[in-house]
């Protein structure tokens, strides 16, 4: 769900920034097409109010909140679970964790070159979801957002939801409202209230065995992804000798 | 009238591009069907219709032999369809023997109600005399053929939008609106026997559907030379 372009409007007027569609477009740094479209619509989507927030200075969930579709998000914005920055944690970073625990001269090598990058990462959506789900978290949210089980895992797997999905499985999850949208990318780690090496510190902390164990989950999911891949690839390349 | 020129121009054009390849002997029943398509398309354009209707000993003989066509192209490229995406069972389902079956109840069907109201003034799909409730149940029966073989197919093509691989996903994409328009003019046809004022609507919808389907087989032609090309490349 996006918000409303009135309500929009009204917001950018509250912090001096222009409610034409082009030098809106020009100020906060999006395709001007994009802008104009959303406006006419009558619906602007959310990553255009991030845009807008981070262009004055605003924190994004601050200004998202001052919107009824996400009133609430401010208020039940909480520290993540550690679990939820473990979810986060990409297959590179922990592989680079375990490599620096057998040898410290490859922590030290790859120290200079190494970031945190920010979601959304490959699969990131499905390792958040796995992390956060009380048992039930797919079934409740295809039936609370309204759209088939089969959709909703489709979007998963696309790694691509909406951010109103987000927050609402954020909510299901009993977690942050927040996190969701930093993890699929709607906003940053830090603009969703994650500590500042965050990940960092749940990964060092990881026992040996959990260690592994996150390598070899991330390995999986980087296998499920190649061999996905690898039989589209197969699929498309049958497609266009039968067909072309 | 000249929406009908457009469909069928825009038709040729990408069925021309497969000549090279169809010639040098390769998917030469995706060519075929193409080939077919757009010369039953052709053949229900006004002028090439009254012409060639003008000759025939039989009124609106033209009508029946373009549904013919049409029928034999559809079932060419939806067994192709069929085998790209690996669904042996929906291949058996239209060019097996359910395949077969259907194909002649409907064209016999359509042969049978010819015989009755052939003679009923010459126009395209006998459209001259919609009134006639015989004329309509021609008319939709033979948009059942393409939803049948459009409602096979559709389940396939959808799992390619998914992919991961640009050149499936848009000749998914492509795929899937052509299908799904074949479908709601199966639709509109059965609306037709109740409203015949539908009808002309419902002829756009066959053309537009037509193109799209075409521009599905298209991007996967076009996707394949691309391929080749960069290989040459490396190759090179």
């Amino acid at each position: 769900m996006s918000v409303a372009a009135t309500a929009f409007k009204h917001w950018l007027s509250t912090v001096d920034l222009p409610t034409g569609a082009f030098p809106l477009a020009r100020a906060i740094g999006l395709n001007r097409t994009t802008v104009q479209a959303q406006l006419l619509r009558g619906r602007v989507r959310e990553p255009v109010v991030v845009a807008a927030a981070r262009a004055v200075g605003v924190e994004p969930v601050t200004a998202l909140s001052t919107f009824d579709e996400y009133a609430e998000l401010g208020r039940q914005m909480k520290p993540p679970l550690p679990i939820e920055v473990l979810s986060q944690i990409t297959l590179a970073d922990a592989t680079i964790e375990l490599l620096s625990r057998r040898n410290p001269t490859y922590a030290e090598a790859i120290a200079p070159v190494r970031v945190w990058e920010d979601p959304p990462q490959p699969d990131g959506l499905r390792a958040w979801l796995d992390a956060v789900d009380p048992g039930h978290i797919r079934r409740e949210l295809a039936e609370r957002i309204g759209i088939a089980p089969p959709n909703l895992s489709a979007q998963i797997t696309a790694n691509k939801m909406r951010p109103r999905h987000l927050v609402e499985a954020a909510r299901i999850a009993n977690t942050s409202l927040t996190s969701g949208l930093a993890v699929g990318g709607v906003i940053t780690l830090a603009e969703a209230g994650w500590p500042e090496g965050a990940r960092d510190h749940a990964l060092t902390h990881l026992s040996p065995v959990a260690l592994n164990d996150l390598v070899q989950a991330r390995l999986a999911s980087a296998q499920r992804g190649a061999r996905r891949l690898a039989a589209d690839s197969a699929e498309a390349h049958r497609i266009e000798e039968t067909l072309g | 009238m000249l929406i009908g020129y457009l469909i069928v121009v825009i038709l040729a054009a990408l069925a021309l591009t497969r000549v090279p390849s169809a010639v040098r002997g390769r998917n030469v029943l995706i060519s075929l069907s193409a080939a077919a398509i757009v010369i039953a398309f052709g053949l229900i354009t006004p002028n090439v219709y009254r012409n060639l209707d003008r000759l025939s000993p039989v009124p609106n003989i033209v009508d029946l032999v373009a549904k013919l066509i049409l029928f034999t192209g559809l079932l060419l490229a939806g067994t192709q369809v069929a085998r790209a995406w690996d669904a042996p069972d929906t291949q058996r389902r239209i060019s097996g023997r359910v395949g077969t079956v259907v194909f002649l109840a409907v064209f016999v069907v359509e042969v049978v109600i010819f015989a009755v109201v052939h003679d009923a003034g010459r126009a395209v799909d006998l459209a001259n005399n919609l009134s006639s409730p015989l004329v309509r149940v021609y008319s939709t029966l033979a948009t059942a053929y393409p939803a049948y073989i459009a409602g096979l197919l559709l389940p396939h093509v959808r799992k390619g939008l998914s992919s991961t691989q640009r050149s499936t996903g848009a000749t998914s994409i492509f795929l899937f609106v052509g299908f799904i328009l074949a479908i709601a003019r199966f639709a509109l046809g059965l609306v037709t026997l109740f409203a015949p004022d539908t009808y002309y609507v419902g002829q756009v919808v066959s053309g537009v559907a037509a193109i799209f389907v075409a521009l599905g087989l298209a991007t996967a032609f076009f996707a394949r030379v691309g391929r080749q090309r960069r290989a040459q490349q490396q190759f090179n």
